[in-house]
């Protein structure tokens, strides 16, 4: 059975043109890894692939059909996807629940639906998670299940979208030995930025950019991610968020138990953890969005005492999906309104404003809808937004992942000028993904909150 | 061999529909959840019929915002519909009325736009739909709600209360919601 | 899932029993009939072992609705007949939906009108995958006026810009659910196993009929 694409072009309503003109034929084994910064399209190439978006003019076809015409319960036994957000792939209470509606569609008769959930569940060590709510799993535990799922289709093309990027260091490796060994029978096609995943077993590398698929040789620098603490909080630091004894939990299983800190302001830390440790939940909890027990102040204040409004203020959060963040209907619009709550007015002035738009090259956008601008944009965006306000506490829930290097060296720019306004900043980021160095370093591991002396690593790296 | 292939050019209803219109009877469902609080009080006084009439545009929104996004024959019923099934299932308010007077007032605002067969779901459209909303909602309640028993002055002040709330509610909030829709690109103009 | 609590009837045949019965009570004046119908379903519930509690709850729902209209009719309409006509029109409606609500689950209930009346899976699947995110919109909710609340701002519920960030947080999560069940071979209206089955024994179909005509007949004659 064929994958090919012929002619194709592509571009979403009212952006511009993405794809342009590709032909390509994927061979029939082996694996190939479509790489591309974020925002080239190489998403968009796989969704394409696999009959989910219509080109605006060429073909895709499976078997010599157009693909996206082919009933979905027949295609996805020859051609399956997993999409980037396994999230929104679980629609219902459980994994089991979730197994068993796939295996209805692909009209699997009734009686042998069991036997076969429970041959998945064995082969993947599924146990833990098959029966728990969805709502209760980490983002690495989904990806794990959706794996699962994919791979349980047997197809003869599988396309996997950023397929690691959830997962913890163990399953990282339990992958990479079940994508050897699928990849001599099965054509496997994957979009992502992290190439040393496939160092050494990728068969084929194209690479999306400017509008064209082309082969090309990765090269791997071997500059190791850093992951050790380059520095510790001096002995007296100013503070105004601060919390004791502070627990919380989901679904009965402790996330923090007990913990007692002083965000220092004029300072920037990175909150690190494992996946599903409950680094966004904290952010939640000290924004009133989740249920805690303990007590969290802001100057001496007891925060069940002051108003949300009020309290939000004091604490502002950059949400991880960045249009959250947006109340206004034109990005303009967005940075004006900042500009009049901002802490700081004599400072963001209209000029300061403008010389960031421009530095972060948004000033073409400047009156564009804000739900209609690229990923990269919108966290522009979004960190504009934030630093405008410039609240005295600043908590950015990976903000910045899948920004170029560019635009991460002028985030950093724009986040130490806010510590010379007096903020305090806490960010979450993947293993110093964004930023090599951190002022201070809380990590969450094992239920415990801790701040990591200078020289230590992170636990979520494992050795 | 081939494989079965789907007929692209047939209209119904997918999937996505569903969950969009579902989605969004939550979402409402949710937030006119402390609407709900103050109808409750007032609902147990003898003002209860003009409680009931000058809220009820709050409940009908649903349906036209359903058809704004779909622009779709029977959005507006099917979207008032969902909006009341899920209503008595997590909501578990008012028993079976909730899904009858659902069905009547998805046709009341369904009726404004398939008047004008469809063609456009534009402003004109909407303040239609108020319109037979209102009377067709208007018209049930003489019976479920018994108020054709209640004096001729009462009734005026009623359906006149009735026609600001829907037009209010269902017809200026959502012009508003639309205006919105259009300038963030959401919903192509 | 809400375990059911040995029912009897048929999930489809509680829900065409709930919506005869009730057209039926919406168009006769007869308080004796209303209070038959509410009995007969209080009973109906105690035998199906619904639990007492819930039976409470829902009984005191609906008493300041039934106050309200008694009252509203003997101040407006100066009559204690069709004050209690309303009144308890109002229980009536209520237990009539509680032989659903407190029976079975949404699922079923669908599952059911499914195999029987062939209500499309698009919509069986399509609305118990939004019942599934129940927990995702009311966080969504508090996100988005925290969003407004940054900029030192409110969204209250009569504000058209939080309906446009709740419209744009729809049209995300139902492009991304519908999506994923496509990519799990979801298509509407093409045939899949059916692992829900239930029968509708003649004797059950003979009762709906049966009290159909003793309600209807009680009603109009």
């Amino acid at each position: 059975m064929d994958l090919e694409i012929q002619n194709l072009t592509f571009t979403y309503p009212t952006q511009p043109l993405l794809l342009e003109n590709i032909t390509y034929r994927f061979p029939s084994t082996g694996l190939t890894v479509i790489a591309g910064q974020n925002g080239s399209g190489k998403s968009t190439l796989l969704q394409l692939l696999a009959g989910i978006l219509a080109p605006s003019s060429g073909k895709v076809q499976l078997n010599h059909q157009d693909v996206s015409l082919i009933v979905p319960a027949a295609r996805v036994q020859h051609l399956a996807y997993l999409p980037q957000n396994t999230r929104h792939f679980f629609t219902f209470k459980t994994g089991r629940e979730q197994l068993s509606f796939m295996l209805e569609n692909l009209q699997t008769p009734s009686d042998q639906i069991p036997k076969i959930i429970h041959q998945i569940v064995a082969e993947n060590s599924l146990e833990y998670l098959v029966d728990q709510p969805i709502t209760t799993l980490s983002g690495g535990e989904l990806q794990q299940m959706a794996l699962a799922m994919i791979f349980s289709l047997d197809p003869e093309y599988l396309l996997l979208d950023e397929p690691f990027a959830n997962l913890d260091h163990d399953h990282q490796l339990q992958l990479i030995h079940m994508l050897k060994s699928k990849k001599n029978n099965t054509a496997i096609i994957v979009a992502d930025h992290q190439l040393q995943y496939y160092q050494d077993f990728a068969d084929s590398w194209l690479n999306v950019t400017v509008h064209k698929l082309q082969s090309f040789n990765p090269s791997f620098q071997n500059s190791p991610t850093v992951s050790r603490v380059t520095a510790g909080l001096p002995v007296s630091i100013s503070s105004r968020l601060q919390w004791q004894k502070l627990t919380f939990s989901q679904a009965g299983r402790p996330l923090v138990v007990e913990s007692t800190f002083q965000l220092p302001q004029r300072m920037v830390g990175l909150l690190a953890g494992k996946n599903g440790s409950g680094k966004s939940t904290l952010l939640n909890v000290l924004t009133k969005q989740y249920p805690y027990s303990g007590q969290i102040t802001f100057d001496q204040q007891n925060e069940q005492r002051i108003s949300i409004r009020k309290w939000i203020q004091h604490i502002t959060l950059g949400f991880q999906n960045s249009e959250d963040q947006f109340i206004k209907t034109t990005v303009r619009e967005e940075l004006q309104s900042a500009q009049q709550a901002s802490y700081h007015p004599n400072f963001w002035t209209n000029l300061q404003i403008s010389s960031w738009v421009q530095k972060f090259n948004l000033q073409s956008i400047i009156d564009e809808s804000p739900y209609f601008i690229s990923g990269g944009q919108q966290k522009k965006v979004q960190l504009l937004i934030l630093a405008i306000i410039s609240s005295p506490v600043i908590l950015l829930d990976e903000i910045l992942t899948g920004l170029d290097h560019a635009s991460v060296a002028l985030a950093w720019d724009l986040i130490e000028m806010l510590t010379q306004l007096g903020c305090g900043i806490l960010i979450i980021d993947h293993q110093f993904q964004s930023f090599k160095h951190y002022d201070y370093v809380l990590e969450i591991h094992d239920s415990h909150l801790q701040l990591l002396p200078k020289g230590e690593s992170l636990n979520e790296i494992d050795h | 061999m081939q494989l079965p292939t789907v007929n692209p050019h047939k209209q119904h209803w997918t999937i996505h529909d569903v969950i969009l219109l579902s989605l969004i009877a939550i979402f409402f469902g949710l937030i006119y959840q402390g609407w709900n609080y103050v109808y409750y009080l007032l609902a147990a006084t003898p003002l209860k019929p003009y409680a009931n009439d000058l809220t009820l545009g709050v409940w009908l929104m649903a349906g036209p915002v359903s058809a704004l996004l779909l622009k779709k024959r029977n959005a507006c019923l099917i979207g008032e519909l969902l909006a009341a099934i899920l209503e008595m299932f997590i909501f578990s308010s008012w028993g079976v009325a909730t899904i009858i007077s659902g069905i009547i007032q998805g046709l009341g605002s369904e009726c404004g736009f398939a008047l004008t067969g469809y063609h456009h779901f534009d402003n004109g459209e909407l303040f239609l739909s108020t319109i037979t909303a209102t009377l067709i909602t208007f018209g049930w309640d003489l019976f479920q709600n018994g108020y054709l028993y209640y004096p001729l002055h009462m009734l005026i002040t009623l359906l006149l209360l009735r026609f600001i709330s829907i037009g209010l509610f269902a017809g200026l909030m959502v012009a508003a919601i639309k205006k919105l829709l259009i300038k963030t690109k959401v919903v192509a103009a | 899932m809400k375990l059911t609590t040995n029912p009897r009837l048929n999930p489809t045949i509680a829900v065409l029993l709930m919506l005869i019965l009730g057209l039926i009570l919406t168009f006769t004046a007869k308080i004796w009939l209303n209070i038959i119908v509410f009995v007969g379903c209080l009973l109906y519930l105690l035998a199906c072992r619904v639990s007492f509690k819930k039976m409470g709850i829902a009984l005191l729902i609906a008493f300041p609705f039934a106050l309200g209209s008694w009252l509203s009719f003997i101040s407006f309409s100066h009559s204690y007949t069709r004050a209690w006509l309303y009144a308890t029109r109002i229980y009536t409606y209520f237990s009539l939906g509680a032989l659903v609500t407190l029976c079975y689950s949404l699922k079923t209930v669908l599952l059911s009108l499914h195999q029987h009346f062939r209500l499309s899976n698009t919509f069986v699947y399509g609305i118990l995958t939004a019942v599934g995110m129940i927990q995702n919109v009311k966080a969504q909710i508090k996100k988005i006026r925290i969003a407004a609340n940054m900029h030192n701002q409110t969204l209250n519920w009569w504000n058209p810009m939080l309906y446009l960030k709740i419209i744009v947080s729809c049209l995300n999560w139902s492009d991304n659910l519908a999506v994923a069940m496509t990519l799990q071979g979801f298509s509407n209206d093409y045939p899949r196993t059916e692992t829900y089955h239930d029968s509708i024994s003649i004797f059950q179909w003979g009762l709906l009929i049966l009290l159909a005509l003793v309600c209807g007949g009680l009603a109009f004659f």
